[in-house]
């Protein structure tokens, strides 16, 4: 019915890749990296506010990734396989430098919009005046309803993914969006307000 | 498509079809849903809610990683998976086959060479010989540059490399853990990024130039015979590939055979006696304006330089476009020493001094900051 997007071209392209990859073709190992880095990067900081330790991940990520490469699924989707893998990862390094206290899950998050002290923020043409405005509606989310947001509009992953992600049932990541949406409609009115600036 | 009518703002905005619609130029999207608000007007106000919930939850800040972190994030990811495979190992017969090696260096020092080998053997050591012999260690990319006066290729370690006009270049889409081998046809103007544990080679016809980190220009075209390395920073050692010794120093990351100080050339003459080449050192005079010349004859040291300048010799030496706020980040003053390092090193330490940052869009350096005042 419509032509096909920039992601469905991106997944024949996975494919096609990942099949030279299980046939240990390390190109393909590089190609998947060059595509997925910064999407891989960006999910994983905004998962731990951590960079060093998302470097690392990711890095775990790929080297696992060629190591395993023989016994991969053929059929993977997989852009949804890189981040559950680098989000699996991420957890197992937290745990093991004792970041992640048990109920880290449930945990609020304190504000996930905050600079760290060595990272900085890609800034949108608005300026910081426009992103103090945005971080103000997001500190409103949950930590969990920030993930989701996060891989709903950033990731273009399907809810049915985002679930088995998280390991929550569908339903549950629909309702944690509807919420997160609801709280940032209350924002919307400053938001609107600034795009309409330009 | 009726069961939109009954949706929430909400509802909308997780919609694909409709997320899509907003985060695209996609045509038939756009006519879809144009189409269905003539249809619906009512509905103008959830989808226009629903359509800044979009762009909001699109708009989650996205971290800054420079290019060249990336580049060293790949270059680990192989390190390791080298690591892990110790059966691939690099061998490197081809050494042996090096009528000269030439290398290490430092300052202006400039090597010439005849290559009286071609006699003998004819084009055995010719780049796409070359590259055909390294294909079987290493998928190799190549980038060839027919047009532009240059063409900036930016190797899997961050190193720089400004491709002249008539030339080709091969390398390994991602460098082995012990060296970086890399092959020339044609002339091109290098900075290498630092790393002493794993030497550059350049290999261009018979000359080999190892480096561990510096700035130098090679040219070696093939109907040329003369070969002619120029190193602009750093040190350099020469020794003929056919002497004894020459293996050896191709396996060391030492300095050794004949250390080459700045400011000097050497060349090497087709008829004298290979034992007793001559070398011949002159003064090369440095450029005192940063804005002239060649890239192997400029500066890039700055004492509270307006950033705007900086910019404006990078974009010109590089051949590349920097989009920045000149109003806001142009007066910034920098202050740095910036001569012996690669493009994305350069991009990096100045922006950093003007707490700013880069990013590369289109094959454009843009960079954003808050302004110095």
């Amino acid at each position: 019915m419509h032509r096909k997007t920039h992601s469905e071209k991106r997944t024949e392209e996975d494919l096609l890749l990942w099949t030279a990859l299980r046939a240990s073709d390390r190109n393909a190992l590089g190609k998947l990296f060059d595509a997925y880095v910064r999407d891989l990067l960006t999910y994983g900081y905004r998962f731990c506010q951590d960079m060093a330790l998302t470097k690392d991940a990711v890095q775990d990520v790929f080297v696992d990734l060629w190591a395993y490469r023989e016994t991969l699924s053929p059929t993977v989707e997989v852009r949804f396989y890189l981040y559950s893998c680098l989000r699996r990862t991420l957890l197992k390094l937290l745990k093991d430098r004792q970041h992640l206290s048990s109920d880290w899950a449930e945990a609020e998050m304190t504000s996930p919009a905050e600079d760290s002290a060595e990272t900085q923020w890609m800034e949108s043409e608005t300026g910081d005046q426009q992103q103090a405005r945005i971080s103000n509606g997001l500190q409103t989310l949950s930590k969990r309803e920030y993930e989701v947001v996060s891989l709903k509009y950033y990731t273009g992953l399907k809810i049915r993914q985002i679930a088995t992600l998280l390991d929550l049932k569908e339903q549950t990541v629909a309702n944690t969006l509807q919420n997160a949406l609801l709280k940032l409609r209350k924002h919307l009115v400053h938001l609107l307000f600034l795009y309409l600036l330009f | 498509m009726s069961d939109y009518l009954q949706y929430t703002p909400e509802e909308f905005a997780t919609d694909d079809f409709f997320i899509h619609w907003v985060l695209s130029t996609d045509l038939e999207a756009e006519t879809f849903w144009q189409n269905w608000l003539e249809v619906y007007p009512f509905k103008r106000n959830d989808v226009e809610i629903a359509r800044q919930l979009v762009l909001v939850a699109n708009l989650l800040p996205v971290p800054v990683v420079p290019e060249s972190e990336i580049a060293v994030l790949k270059q680990s990811v192989f390190d390791r998976i080298e690591a892990d495979e110790p059966t691939q190992t690099v061998s490197r017969p081809l050494f042996a086959r090096w009528y000269w090696a030439a290398a290490f260096v430092a300052g202006l020092v400039s090597l010439g060479s005849w290559y009286f080998v071609m006699h003998e053997r004819g084009n055995k050591a010719g780049y796409a010989q070359l590259v055909k012999q390294a294909t079987e260690k290493y998928d190799l990319v190549e980038v060839e540059n027919q047009t532009k006066p240059t063409r900036l290729i930016v190797l899997p370690d961050g190193s720089s490399v400004l491709l002249k006009k008539g030339s080709k270049l091969s390398y390994p889409a991602y460098f082995s853990r012990n060296v970086r081998e890399i092959y020339l046809s044609g002339e091109a103007f290098f900075e290498i990024a630092k790393d002493p544990n794993r030497p550059l080679y350049v290999f261009a016809n018979e000359i080999v130039t190892k480096v561990l980190g510096t700035s130098f220009n090679v040219m070696a075209f093939p109907n040329d015979k003369r070969i002619q390395v120029t190193v602009k920073t750093g040190k350099v050692s020469v020794y003929e590939a056919k002497s004894p010794k020459a293996a050896q120093h191709a396996q060391t990351p030492q300095l050794e055979g004949l250390i080459l100080n700045p400011g000097q050339e050497v060349v090497f003459s087709k008829d004298a006696n290979p034992m007793e080449t001559r070398l011949v050192k002159h003064t090369v005079t440095p450029v005192a304006s940063s804005q002239s010349g060649t890239i192997q004859e400029m500066v890039f040291e700055y004492d509270e330089t307006p950033v705007s300048q900086i910019f404006s010799q990078l974009e010109k030496t590089y051949n590349i476009r920097i989009a920045y706020d000149q109003a806001l980040l142009g007066n910034c003053p920098v202050t740095a020493s910036l001569t012996d390092e690669p493009l994305y090193e350069k991009l990096k330490l100045t922006c950093r001094a003007i707490r700013a940052h880069y990013e590369i869009v289109n094959g454009e350096v843009v960079v954003t900051g808050k302004g110095c005042n």
